[in-house]
């Protein structure tokens, strides 16, 4: 390892600008002290001397400046020259460079795409106000085994709206979408007698969330009531698509199941909530306590605002006690449930993170394979130019500036790929955009924004350091005598050999697991969103 | 256009480069004063050179690997940095002055030229 640590040294002595400083200051100090050295020898006083030197010298400060104009220009310059040996290089093999930028565009914009999402849904995932005071109510069953739920009993929800005092609103939504026909007037772009997908919520829905209807309003008290006024929501999805975004949609009629239903208002664009299918509509639960359904748990998820303040274990508590009460109360149904409230972002990070973790794996390994491709690439691109670098050593070329060129190359590449990568994966998340279901939002959540850009040249310039390092260093360690007289064949092919096996053994390990990580994420991908 | 000033010459910088490489081969490793003082016996006063201009020529050549700098101590042990010629610098001498011959064997026809 000591060609690593000299490596390093080098590094550290290149980026010594202060020491340069330094040395510059103590070389001219010692410069003058010569000069006036040479001058009292020959009988000035010790000031003369010390004055005549200087005028010698002429300007110190000046001389410093030219001098670290000098150092800085060299640097640009010796890049200038690697980046023009570079594309001189390339030029002599357009196959090579094509393949090594089609390779590292594939990848990069894997991992780009993938981020996006990862941007939009786990680590920015939430358009409302004070996500951190949003919670889902979940609930868990006496038997073992159990999970907890994210459905809620209705009879139940009017007791914990009823009974609470740390929320400051409540609301119901519904995961399971009703299908309902169209009769009569319909929706533009459908015909009657198609079905429907309407969502329903209940209570403080919007309110909880924090958002406010695109246009028009949300459902009143009035309205969520059982034979209350028909009305509905369009989503925003269905409002773009259907209406064209035209806001006298208020107020039009929709017939629903032999109902006629008129639209108060538009869902705001982008509600992610872990788990909704797609609705075209939302129209008020208007749940009935007293009907059966109020009993079952089957599909309508409970969430809450809290009050500003209030910590979540008060919450928990709180619901806590509703919970005892309700299971004296009612034995036969609430005996032994526990309840818990859960931060909503964390809860649509994990249904979105346990979705999304497979696929940024996934283009991890990809990409780490594209760099293992690439490094093998510029390996066997190296046993071809050996001769050309030990010409270069011979005549002078450090180590240290070898490297530096082959990394420069590396660099360069893995830039021209980044901006290759850039374009595909634009066009990659456009086509995902039109390929997810609207009313999730994604399609807005969706874009190539400062962390994403961040992201994409933080790969970039990992992945030049990646696949050029080693081809770098290693090529740069010739064994000059041998390679220039020709005689290097059987002798210092062996460890390139060696590197590049060595490079084969892991892409094909690593294609194996992508294989067989495919399947599960397959398997992964299929089970449902909710639970 | 290298001018004079009071009868003295001024140089261009790679005039000078290659006079900084040419006077470590003969003389071999010497510091930055020891390279002005041989200038200036050499070129009998009729250069104008500020012995600072000699540290961008120096450090240009050290880092294009034609010379190499160490600290050693001088005979009236002060401190001084030491250059020497590198390899690379001996061969990249030997062009220069065979490029400078040819451009001085040109310039030499061409102002001496008859009309």
């Amino acid at each position: 390892m000591r060609w690593l640590n000299r490596f390093f040294s080098r590094c550290a002595r290149t980026l010594g600008r202060v020491k340069a400083e330094r040395e510059l200051a103590r070389e001219i100090e010692a410069h003058l002290a010569l000069v006036a050295d040479d001058f009292q020898s020959r009988g000035m006083s010790s000031e003369e001397a010390r004055l005549a030197a200087r005028r010698a010298f002429g300007g110190v400060e000046q001389t410093k400046e030219l001098h670290r104009e000098a150092r800085s220009f060299m640097w640009l310059e010796q890049v200038v020259q690697d980046v023009r040996h570079a594309a001189r290089g390339w030029r002599k093999s357009p196959v090579f460079a094509a393949a090594a930028l089609l390779v590292l565009g594939l990848g990069i914009a894997g991992a780009i795409t993938v981020f996006c999402f990862l941007n939009a849904l786990v680590l920015n995932p939430y358009p409302y106000a004070q996500p951190d005071r949003l919670v889902e109510i979940q609930f868990r069953g006496k038997s073992e085994g159990d999970g907890w739920r994210t459905t809620v009993r209705i009879r139940d929800f009017f007791e914990f709206q009823a009974q609470s005092g740390v929320f400051e609103a409540m609301g119901t939504y519904s995961q399971w979408r009703h299908s309902l026909n169209l009769t009569g007037q319909s929706l533009p772009g459908l015909t009657a007698a198609e079905r429907i997908d309407c969502g329903e919520a209940s209570g403080g829905f919007l309110r909880v969330l924090g958002v406010h209807p695109a246009l028009g309003r949300f459902f009143d008290a009035s309205e969520d009531l059982p034979g209350g006024p028909p009305v509905v929501l369009l989503s925003y999805g269905a409002w773009k698509r259907r209406y064209a975004a035209r806001p006298d949609v208020l107020g039009q009629t929709v017939d629903l199941s032999g109902k006629t239903y008129t639209i108060i208002g538009v869902m705001p664009a982008g509600l992610p909530l872990p788990g909704v299918p797609t609705y075209e509509l939302w129209r008020p639960a208007a749940y009935d306590p007293a009907v059966e359904r109020g009993m079952r748990m089957d599909g309508d998820s409970l969430v809450a605002r809290l009050k500003p303040g209030v910590p979540l274990s008060r919450a928990d508590a709180d619901l806590g006690l509703i919970e005892r009460r309700l299971a004296m109360q009612y034995p036969e149904t609430n005996g032994g449930w526990e309840v818990r409230a859960i931060p909503m972002a964390q809860e649509v990070a994990r249904h979105a993170g346990r979705l999304l973790w497979a696929p940024m794996a996934a283009v991890g390994l990809v990409l780490l394979l594209a760099c293992v491709n690439l490094a093998g690439l510029l390996l066997a691109r190296g046993a071809a130019r050996s001769k050309e670098m030990a010409v270069r050593a011979s005549l002078g070329a450090s180590g240290f500036r070898l490297v530096r060129q082959m990394l420069t190359e590396a660099l360069l590449l893995s830039l021209l790929g980044g901006v290759l990568a850039m374009l595909l994966a634009r066009w990659a998340i456009g086509f995902l955009q039109a390929a997810f279901p609207r009313d999730w939002g994604i399609d807005t959540a969706l874009r190539i924004d400062t962390p994403v850009l961040a992201f994409a040249c933080g790969v970039t310039l990992l992945t030049s350091v990646l696949f050029g390092l080693v081809p770098a260093v290693h090529g740069s360690r010739t064994d000059l005598n041998s390679t220039l007289k020709g005689t290097a064949a059987a002798g210092a092919a062996a460890p390139r050999n060696r590197l590049l096996s060595g490079l084969v053994v892991v892409e094909v390990a690593m294609a194996l697991v992508l294989l067989a990580g495919g399947g599960s994420a397959d398997e992964e991908l299929r089970k449902p969103l909710t639970g | 256009m290298p001018s004079e000033t009071e009868g003295r010459l001024q140089i261009l910088q790679g005039m000078l480069d290659l006079m900084v490489l040419r006077t470590l081969h003969t003389m071999g490793p010497l510091h930055a004063y020891g390279i002005a003082a041989r200038l200036e016996q050499l070129s009998g006063d009729s250069l104008s050179l500020n012995q600072g201009t000699l540290y961008p020529a120096l450090v240009r050549l050290e880092q294009q690997g034609l010379i190499k700098g160490a600290w050693r101590t001088t005979e009236n042990n002060r401190e001084a940095r030491y250059y020497a010629v590198s390899k690379a610098g001996e061969k990249a001498l030997e062009q220069e002055t065979q490029r400078w011959q040819r451009l001085a064997g040109l310039m030499d026809r061409l102002l001496w030229e008859r009309p």
